[in-house]
C-alpha cells in the first residue's frame, strides 16, 4: 500500500511537474480521460492477446511437434512390426529410413520385446549428446510401456523422446483358427518391440521466439494504429462536444447561440440536432417565460392593491409591488428593510366595512412614510415560496370606500328624508286638493258676495280681505305643491314689488324677535316674466336661510330691490347674462358669513350647514333653479364674520304689458247651456249660482254617473261641460271620455284641485279642451268658459 | 474331371449309406444315447458343423464351449455328463480331451489331427482338409501358367500336409519349393527368399508359419511380385489371396454325424476311418486376379463363388 504522495515524493521536481500536469489534463479533459483509458485498455488487450496468442501458438506448435513426433513414432512402430517381429534389419531398413528423413527427427531406435537393441539411425552430421543408452531409465520406460501399452514421451531440454510400442496382433492359437481369421483370433495385441524417435526441439524454440517477436510487432502496430484511430475518433467526438459545451455555456450566460452544424446523421449529428432543438426550445421557453414573467410582473406591479410578500412568523417583507411603494411612500429597498409591524397602527375602535353581501370585514390602519394613517382592507393568502412559509397580503386603501359608505349613509338618510318629503308632498297634494276645494267654495261665495255688496261698504273691503286671504292661501297651497313638485309653473308678467312686500309681511310673522328686518325697495321697473309662486318661493327660501343663520345670535336681515343695467363694464360679474336691464333683489344678513371653502357649494343640492333634521339643503338649490329658469342669476357674497348677501337678478320687461290684477272683476258672460259636474255640493251650488249670474244656463250634477245619464238623454242641448276630476264612481276624465264619444264637438273644461293624476295625453284622449286648477276666481273661470265657447263656434 | 466325378459318386454312396443306417437304426441308435459336443470357441463355422452333425445324428446332445468354461475342469464335466460319444470341434477341443480314451471321440474342424493326437484308438473324425490334388487342380485352373509354387510349413505341424502337397504338385507337373520353418519369425525372410523363384504360393494352415505379420508380408509379397496365393480360407481373399479352397462346415458335420451313427450302431471307433472333408468351397477374388494380371475363366469353376 504505497500512497500516491510517497510515489510523487520519490520523483524529481521536473517529474513531479510532469505528473501534476498529466493529472491535471486527465482530470479536466474528458477526451484525455477516454484516450488514456482506451490506451491502457488497448495495451492490456494487445498484451493479453499477444500473450494468449503466443502461448496458444506455442502450445499448438508443441502439440504439433508432439503429435507429429507421436505419429512418426507410431508409424515407425507400425511399419517396423515385421522387422521387429522377425528381428530382421532388412525389414527394418525402410521404416527407419522413412522416419529419419522427416524434418526434426534426430534419431530413430528400435528394440525388440526383450528390450534388446535392434537398430538405430542418427541424422547425419547432427551433433548432440545422447546418453540414453547408458540411461538407467531406459528399462523403466520400456517396462512402463509394457505395463500401460501406451506410448511414452520424455521431454528433454533440446529434444523430445517419443516411444511407441511395436504391437502385433495376437497370433493364431491353433491351426484351425487360421481358417476363421480375426473371428477366431484372441483379439489381444501383443507388444513385440519398442520404437523410439528423438525429435529436435530447437526449431520449435526458434519458431516460438520468432512468433513472439512477430506478435510483439503486430501488437505494437495494432496498438499504434488503434491509438491513432482512437485519437482521431476522440477528436471527432470531442470537437462537437466542445462546441456543444460552449453552446451550453453561452445559453447559461444568456448569450445568443448559433445553430450547431449537423454534419452527420450519426449520434454526434443527432446530438447536435437535439442541442439545436433544445436551444430553440429554451429560447422560446425563455421568451414565453419572460413574457409571462413580464405579464405577471405587470399584473403584480400594476395591481390596484398594494401586494406584499411577507415571511410568516418574522413579518419580514420579502417583496412589494409598485402600488405599495406609491401608496405608502416607501421605496422597494426601504420596504425590504422594514417589518410589516412598522406599517400597522392600532386603533381603539374597530371599523367594519360591508363587502356588499351583508358581511362585515374588519378594517385595519396602516401608516404611510409621511405618517398619514389610513384605513386598509387586507386579504391574505398563505403559501410556501422557495421553502419558506410566506403570505401574500393584498392591501387596499379603503379611505374612499369608508367615505363613500359614510356618504352613502348620508345619502340614504337624505333619500329617506326626501321620500318622507315626497310622502309629505303627496299628502300635501291630497290635502291641497281638498283644501283647494274648500278654498274654491270660499272664493266663489266670496265673489258672489262681493257681487252683492257695493264697493263703498266696509263689507266689500272685508270681502276683499277675505278674497286676498283666499288667494294667499291658494298661493301657499301652490307653494306647498311646488315644493312637492305638484304644481306647474305659470309664467306671466308679474309686478315683483307687491310680491316682495307681501312676502316680507308673511316672513315677519315667522321670525324670532331678535331678528330685525329692513325693507329697501327702490325699483323703477319691477315687471318680469315669472311665475309669481316661484318668485315667492325664491324669496321665502332666501329669507329662511338668513333667518336660520341669525336664529341663535340675532341680527338684521335687509331685503332690497332695485334695478341694474348690465353693460360691458359690469356684465362679467354676472356670467351667463346678456346686457340689459335687470331687477336686482338682494337679501343680506349680519350673520357669521360663509367660509370660502363652502361658498362655491352653497347652491349645490343637498348641501347644507344645518344640523340633521333642520333642513334638506334644497332651499338655495331650488332658488337657484327657479332663477335660472327665469333667465336670471343668483349670486352670493360673503366673508367670514361679515354676513352674506344674496343677489337675484331677473330680466325686466319694458313693454306695456297689461298686468292682470288678480282681483280684476272683468267676467265675460254668455247664454250657452253648461253642464257643471262636481261631487262637492257646495261647489256645485256655488258655481251653478255664479255661472247663472254670468248668464249661462247651468245644469249642475253632483254624481258623475247621473250626469252622464242626463247628458246622454240631453246631449244635443249642451254647449259646454265643466267637470271636477276626482269624483266617486266615475272620474271626471272618464266622464269626459264618455261625453266626448257622444259629442266630440262639445268643449270640456276639467277643473280640479289636484292635477297630478293626469297628463296631457290623457287630457287629449278624453277630449278635454281646458284644464284648470282650483280654486279659480270667477273672472278666471268666466274667461276660460268664454274662450272655450268662442273656439267651439270657430 | 474323372477324379471329381469319382469323388462325387463316392460321397453320394456314403451319404445314402449313412442315411439308411440312420433310418433303420434311428430308434435303436438314438434312444438313450448321449453325445457331448466339445467346441473350442464359439464361431459360426463350428456351429454350422454342429448343425450338420445334428442333422444326421439327432441324439441327446450336450454342448460345451471351452472358451466359455473359464475355470471349469473339462474332464470333470465330461465325466459328469458321461457321454456315449464326444464330438470335438476345433483343435483346442481335441487337445483338451486327449486324456480321454474310454469314450469314442469324433473330431471335426481339425486341419491336422496327427499333430494333436498320440493315440487314435478311440478317435476318428473329419479332417479339415481338401484333397491336395484337387487343390492343385483348381489352382491350375485359375492360374494355368503357374510353374513353381512356394510353400512354407512346420514339419511338426503340417509336415504330412506339405508332403501331400508336394505329391500333388508332382502329379500335376508343377514345381514346388517348400521351406521348413520352426519359428514364425523366419517366415518373412523365407518368403522374401522365394522372390523371383515362384509364381504361386500355397498357404497351409500352419500357425508356426503364419502370424498376422507374416500373412501381411505374404500378401504384400504377392502384390509386389505378382505371385497368386492359394489359400485354405476365403477370409484371406480380401487381403490379397487369389483363390481359396475351403471346407463346408455343415457338410463336415454331416460326415461326422454319419460316423457317429456308425459308432452308435455298434461299430468300433477304429473301424470308422477319419476322412477329409468331402465338399470343397471355392472362392475366387476377381479383383486380385485383375491386379495380378490373371485371367480367370469362370465357366470352369461351376459352383465357385467369385468376388468382384
Amino acid at each position: 500500500m504505497v500512497s500516491s504522495g510517497f510515489i510523487i515524493r520519490a520523483f524529481t521536481n521536473w517529474e513531479k511537474m510532469m505528473l501534476y500536469s498529466l493529472k491535471k489534463i486527465l482530470f479536466e479533459h474528458f477526451a484525455a480521460k477516454v484516450f488514456a483509458i482506451f490506451t491502457v485498455l488497448l495495451i492490456i488487450i494487445s498484451l493479453a492477446f499477444m500473450i494468449f496468442f503466443v502461448r496458444q501458438q506455442k502450445k499448438s506448435m508443441e502439440d504439433a511437434l508432439l503429435r507429429n513426433g507421436s505419429l512418426l513414432s507410431a508409424l515407425l512402430a507400425y511399419n517396423a512390426r515385421l522387422g521387429v517381429f522377425s528381428e530382421n534389419n532388412e525389414f527394418l531398413k525402410d521404416p527407419v529410413e522413412s522416419v529419419i528423413g522427416q524434418e526434426g527427427v534426430l534419431k530413430v531406435s528400435l528394440y525388440n520385446q526383450d528390450e534388446a537393441f535392434l537398430v538405430e539411425r542418427h541424422v547425419s552430421g547432427e551433433q548432440f549428446i545422447d546418453n540414453t543408452e547408458k540411461d538407467p531409465e531406459l528399462k523403466k520406460v520400456m517396462d512402463n510401456i509394457k505395463a500401460t501399452g501406451e506410448p511414452f514421451i520424455k521431454d528433454n531440454e533440446q529434444f523430445l523422446e517419443l516411444w511407441s510400442p511395436v504391437v502385433s496382433e495376437s497370433n493364431y492359437s491353433t491351426d484351425d483358427s487360421l481358417f476363421f481369421g480375426k473371428e477366431a483370433s484372441e483379439n489381444k495385441e501383443k507388444i513385440i518391440g519398442f520404437a523410439r524417435i528423438a525429435v529436435d526441439k530447437r526449431p520449435l524454440i526458434k519458431q516460438i521466439n520468432a512468433l513472439l517477436i512477430n506478435s510483439i510487432l503486430i501488437a505494437v502496430i495494432v496498438l499504434l494504429t488503434g491509438l491513432v484511430v482512437l485519437y482521431l475518433l476522440i477528436r471527432r467526438i470531442s470537437g462537437p462536444l466542445n462546441r456543444l459545451t460552449e453552446g451550453v455555456r453561452m445559453i447559461g450566460r444568456g448569450e445568443p447561440v448559433e445553430k450547431l452544424p449537423e454534419e452527420t446523421s450519426d449520434e454526434i449529428g443527432k446530438l447536435a440536432t437535439a442541442f439545436n432543438y433544445m436551444s430553440e426550445s429554451l429560447r422560446n421557453r425563455e421568451a414565453s417565460l419572460k413574457e409571462s414573467e413580464e405579464k405577471y410582473r405587470q399584473l403584480f406591479e400594476l395591481e390596484s392593491d398594494a401586494i406584499f410578500l411577507i415571511e410568516d412568523g418574522t413579518g419580514t417583507i420579502l417583496e412589494v409591488n409598485l402600488t405599495a411603494t406609491k401608496l405608502y411612500g416607501y421605496s422597494r429597498d426601504e420596504f425590504l428593510s422594514i417589518n410589516e409591524r412598522d406599517l400597522s397602527v392600532v386603533r381603539k375602535n374597530e371599523t367594519q366595512l360591508n363587502n356588499g353581501n351583508g358581511i362585515s370585514i374588519p378594517v385595519y390602519y396602516h401608516q404611510k412614510k409621511d405618517g398619514t394613517v389610513f384605513p386598509v382592507e387586507i386579504s391574505v393568502t398563505h403559501l410556501v415560496w422557495h421553502g419558506r412559509d410566506v403570505r401574500i397580503s393584498a392591501v387596499r386603501d379603503v379611505t374612499e370606500r369608508i367615505n363613500a359608505e359614510e356618504e352613502r349613509a348620508k345619502l340614504e338618510d337624505k333619500l329617506r328624508h326626501a321620500q318622507k318629503m315626497e310622502a309629505i308632498g303627496t299628502l300635501a297634494g291630497g290635502i291641497a286638493h281638498d283644501f283647494n276645494n274648500v278654498l274654491g267654495i270660499i272664493v266663489v261665495n266670496t265673489e258672489l258676495a262681493m257681487y252683492d255688496v257695493t264697493k263703498e261698504r266696509q263689507a266689500h273691503e272685508n270681502l276683499e280681505e277675505i278674497m286676498k286671504a283666499c288667494l294667499r292661501a291658494r298661493d301657499m297651497v301652490r307653494q306647498i305643491l311646488a315644493f312637492s313638485r305638484k304644481d306647474e309653473a305659470r309664467t306671466r308678467p308679474v309686478m315683483v314689488t307687491p310680491l316682495v312686500k307681501e312676502s316680507i309681511k308673511l316672513f315677519r310673522t315667522s321670525v324670532h324677535d331678535n331678528i330685525n328686518i329692513i325693507q329697501e325697495i327702490h325699483c323703477e321697473s319691477d315687471i318680469i316674466m315669472a311665475d309669481p309662486t316661484q318668485i315667492h318661493q325664491i324669496l321665502m327660501n332666501l329669507y329662511n336661510n338668513a333667518a336660520y343663520v341669525l336664529n341663535e345670535t340675532g341680527g338684521t336681515i335687509t331685503i332690497a330691490m332695485d334695478n341694474i343695467k348690465l353693460v360691458d363694464g359690469n356684465i362679467a360679474e354676472y356670467p351667463g347674462l346678456s346686457p340689459g336691464r335687470y331687477l336686482r333683489l338682494s337679501v343680506s344678513d349680519t350673520g357669521q358669513g360663509i367660509h370660502p371653502d363652502i361658498l362655491g357649494r352653497i347652491f349645490d343640492p343637498y348641501f347644507t350647514t344645518k344640523k340633521f333634521g333642520e333642513g334638506t339643503g334644497m332651499g338655495l338649490a331650488i332658488a337657484h333653479g327657479i332663477v335660472k329658469s327665469h333667465r336670471g342669476v343668483i349670486t352670493v357674497e360673503s366673508e367670514p364674520g361679515t354676513g352674506a348677501v344674496f343677489h337675484v337678478l331677473l330680466p325686466v320687461i319694458e313693454a306695456n304689458i297689461r298686468i292682470e290684477d288678480e282681483y280684476e272683476m272683468f267676467c265675460p258672460t254668455g247664454t250657452e247651456r253648461i253642464l257643471f259636474v262636481d261631487d262637492e255640493k257646495p261647489i256645485a251650488d256655488a258655481m251653478d249660482l255664479l255661472l247663472s249670474r254670468l248668464g249661462y244656463d247651468v245644469t249642475s250634477k253632483t254624481d258623475s254617473i247621473d250626469a252622464l245619464r242626463f247628458f246622454r238623454d240631453n246631449h244635443a242641448s249642451f254647449d259646454l261641460m265643466i267637470t271636477d276630476l276626482v269624483m266617486p264612481h266615475m272620474t271626471g276624465l272618464e266622464l269626459a271620455k264618455e261625453v266626448f264619444n257622444i259629442r266630440p264637438d262639445l268643449p270640456i273644461i276639467l277643473c280640479t284641485g289636484y292635477s297630478e293624476m293626469i297628463d296631457d295625453e290623457m287630457i287629449s284622449e278624453a277630449g278635454i279642451t281646458y284644464r284648470t286648477t282650483k280654486p279659480l276666481v270667477i273672472s278666471e273661470m268666466a274667461n276660460i268658459i268664454r274662450d272655450a265657447l268662442d273656439k267651439k263656434k270657430t | 474331371m474323372d477324379t471329381q466325378r469319382y469323388q462325387f459318386i463316392k460321397d453320394s454312396i456314403l451319404i445314402l449309406t449313412a442315411l439308411l443306417i440312420f433310418f433303420f437304426n434311428a430308434s435303436s441308435v438314438t434312444a438313450g444315447n448321449r453325445i457331448l459336443s466339445v467346441q473350442s470357441i464359439n464361431v459360426s463355422p463350428y456351429q454350422e458343423a454342429l448343425k450338420g452333425f445334428q442333422s444326421v445324428c439327432n441324439t441327446d446332445l450336450e454342448s460345451l464351449i471351452i472358451s466359455e468354461m473359464k475355470d471349469k475342469d473339462l474332464i470333470k464335466e465330461i465325466k459328469k455328463i458321461n457321454p456315449d460319444i464326444i464330438l470335438t470341434i476345433g483343435v483346442d477341443a481335441l487337445e483338451k480331451i486327449k486324456g480321454i480314451d474310454d469314450v469314442p471321440v469324433i473330431y471335426l474342424m481339425v486341419p491336422n489331427p496327427q499333430s494333436v493326437l498320440q493315440n487314435t484308438l478311440n478317435t476318428t473324425g473329419v479332417r479339415m482338409n481338401i484333397n491336395q490334388e484337387e487343390q492343385v487342380s483348381e489352382f491350375l485352373k485359375a492360374f494355368p501358367s503357374m510353374k513353381t509354387i512356394g510353400l512354407l510349413y512346420n514339419p511338426e505341424r503340417t509336415g504330412y500336409l506339405a508332403q501331400r502337397a508336394i505329391n500333388a504338385c508332382k502329379k500335376a507337373g508343377v514345381d514346388l519349393i517348400g521351406k521348413e520353418i520352426r519359428d514364425s519369425r523366419e517366415s518373412p525372410s523365407e518368403i522374401k527368399g522365394m522372390e523371383g523363384r515362384i509364381n504361386g504360393f500355397w498357404m497351409l494352415p500352419d500357425v508356426t508359419v503364419f502370424t498376422p505379420e507374416s500373412i501381411e508380408y505374404l500378401f504384400l509379397f504377392s502384390m509386389n511380385n505378382k505371385v497368386p496365393i492359394l489359400t485354405f480360407s476365403d477370409v484371406y481373399l480380401e487381403s490379397g489371396a487369389l483363390i481359396s479352397i475351403g471346407v463346408d462346415s455343415f457338410d463336415m458335420g454331416v460326415q461326422a454325424g454319419g460316423m457317429a451313427m456308425e459308432i452308435l450302431s455298434g461299430k468300433s471307433v477304429s473301424a470308422v476311418q477319419p476322412v477329409d472333408a468331402r465338399k470343397k468351397v471355392i472362392t475366387i477374388n476377381m479383383k486380385v486376379a485383375g491386379k495380378l494380371g490373371v485371367s480367370i475363366d469362370e465357366s470352369l469353376f461351376g459352383d465357385a463363388r467369385f468376388l468382384k
